[in-house]
């Protein structure tokens, strides 16, 4: 195959990429129901995780990388939540879907930094609470 | 003592399959959606890895013929060549993953970058093996996985009921209330296939070979095999009740490797986190050794190459060349930037921003 002829293939396929990367997702019902379950288990992960560090039965190292794998779960849904266009009738499930998968990944950058505050541990789980009753409004508006 | 440390063998073979990086998530996720309702699948699946790992070791002590070569003289070379690619591509992702478990085990035991101890683990194990004899490695590594026996601890200490788990050993049939059937019979498949996985019969019998099995050892064969196996299910079991006891009333579906540490050392303190991760690590590296071996095992047995972790690197490298390759041939993916709390806060608020723009996030209603 020539240079030429490579680099169109290569810009073709670099332009669906792109193309790919810039469109909406449409997403249905079912998909926004299991989204927001992630979420919702994603919230009780991290009130999990709270009461086990605020226990004193977690090693420094082990707290801090599992603070942010947590974290970074959150910023994948995130960072995908702009792209997705629901299904008519389920924008106001979308948009509790949003606001909670945001505050949670604010809650997560909070928890992160404090480790080893139990006073700023303890909001963090009462807001994580609050953002996971929101979320299982939002399931149920499905 | 001597036929005692020849239980290694099948620890490790075991361990490193039973307990890999997928099936530790994948079991706690089905104990965290069905209960116990798929203990069953276990029971079934080491039933059957002691039926093939036993047969592999007996075709390998007696004929003195590894898996491979059985295939090729079976199969016939074409298809005999798509079951060896297909394998050692297996191999080979199966491998890259249990390093990058390595990586994350590591990172949560010393807090190091992960880049640098997955590099780092990959050039240890190579040494490793490099170094040692074959024995060595199995005794190493099979013993250093019994660490995990703290799951099975945990699991007894937060009580599991006895009923649920006696019922969850019926099949399918008898399985009251099944939700979601289709999601059940995906994880009963994945389950039990996750216990059969081809490496560890390739490893195992090579192994045998690798130790000079003989006809006389047939009883030692069946034993190794049988009781690395039972031990390996003990442990997947415990995983599968550990989901049950602590994930599924919290309604959490674990997703990542450092979430099942947690459940594993529920009842217990730091040492019990130290202790679940060493034992991690020994059983993931078990895996990529296994894995990676297993890889230039397949290779020369099928192409009638010369082998052998015991013979020198230099008489067989082809073999060497292999195995050592099976280690590096995965890139390490780009390093992300590190994650700081001033960064993440500013980059919500941003997406806060783009998603307000776009009419789906109502400002200031974030809690």
């Amino acid at each position: 195959m020539s240079v030429h002829r490579l680099s169109s293939v290569l810009v073709v396929v670099l332009s669906f990429v792109l193309v790919d990367c810039s469109t909406e997702k449409k997403i249905n019902s079912d998909e926004l129901r299991s989204k927001i379950k992630s979420a919702i288990s994603l919230a009780a992960e991290t009130q999990l995780f709270i009461d086990y560090v605020q226990q004193g039965r977690s090693t420094r190292h082990y707290a801090e990388g599992h603070a942010r794998y947590i974290y970074e779960e959150a910023s994948e849904a995130t960072g995908e939540v702009r792209r997705l266009k629901p299904d008519a009738g389920a924008e106001s499930a979308m948009i509790e879907y949003i606001t909670g998968i945001i505050g949670l990944q604010r809650q997560l950058a909070t928890m992160q930094v404090s480790l080893d505050n139990p006073d700023n541990l303890a909001v963090v789980a009462k807001k994580v609470s609050e953002i996971q009753s929101r979320l299982q409004s939002a399931n149920s508006l499905l | 003592m001597k036929k005692l440390l020849g239980i290694t063998l099948g620890v490790m073979t075991a361990l490193g399959g039973f307990v890999d990086l997928g099936q530790i998530v994948f079991t706690m996720q089905a104990g965290a959606l069905f209960g116990y309702q798929l203990l069953w699948t276990i029971v079934l699946g080491t039933a059957g890895i002691i039926v093939y790992m036993e047969m592999c070791g007996r075709i390998a002590a007696v004929a003195r013929q590894p898996v491979f070569a059985v295939v090729r003289t079976c199969l016939g070379f074409r298809l005999g060549l798509v079951t060896l690619v297909a394998s050692n591509l297996l191999n080979l992702l199966t491998c890259a993953a249990e390093l990058g478990g390595i990586a994350i085990v590591l990172h949560l035991l010393t807090g190091l970058p992960e880049r640098f101890l997955l590099i780092a683990s990959a050039i240890v194990l190579v040494s490793l093996i490099l170094l040692l004899r074959f024995q060595w490695i199995e005794r190493i590594f099979g013993l250093a996985g019994l660490m995990m026996i703290i799951f099975a601890v945990s699991a007894l200490t937060l009580r599991p009921n006895w009923n649920e788990f006696a019922h969850g050993l019926l099949p399918i049939a008898f399985q009251p209330d099944l939700k979601q059937p289709v999601l059940y019979s995906y994880f009963a498949v994945g389950s039990f296939s996750a216990l059969l996985m081809a490496y560890e019969v390739h490893f195992y019998s090579s192994g045998a070979i690798e130790e000079g099995w003989k006809s006389k050892d047939l009883g030692e064969n069946f034993m190794v095999a049988a009781l690395g196996s039972v031990l390996g299910a003990v442990l997947t079991m415990a995983l599968l009740v550990l989901g049950a006891l602590v994930f599924l009333p919290k309604g959490i579906f674990p997703d990542i490797l450092s979430t099942t540490v947690e459940a594993g050392t529920l009842p217990f303190g730091r040492k019990a986190v130290i202790l679940a991760l060493c034992g991690m690590l020994a059983t993931l590296s078990g895996a990529a050794i296994e894995t990676g071996l297993s890889g230039g095992y397949n290779l020369c047995q099928f192409f009638h190459l010369a082998w052998g972790k015991n013979r020198p690197a230099k008489s067989v490298p082809k073999f060497t060349a292999t195995w050592v390759g099976m280690f590096f041939l995965m890139r390490p993916p780009r390093q992300k930037r590190p994650s700081r709390a001033c960064e993440t806060v500013a980059g919500v608020e941003r997406a806060q921003s783009r998603a307000s723009r776009s009419g789906l996030y109502v400002s200031g209603s974030s809690t």
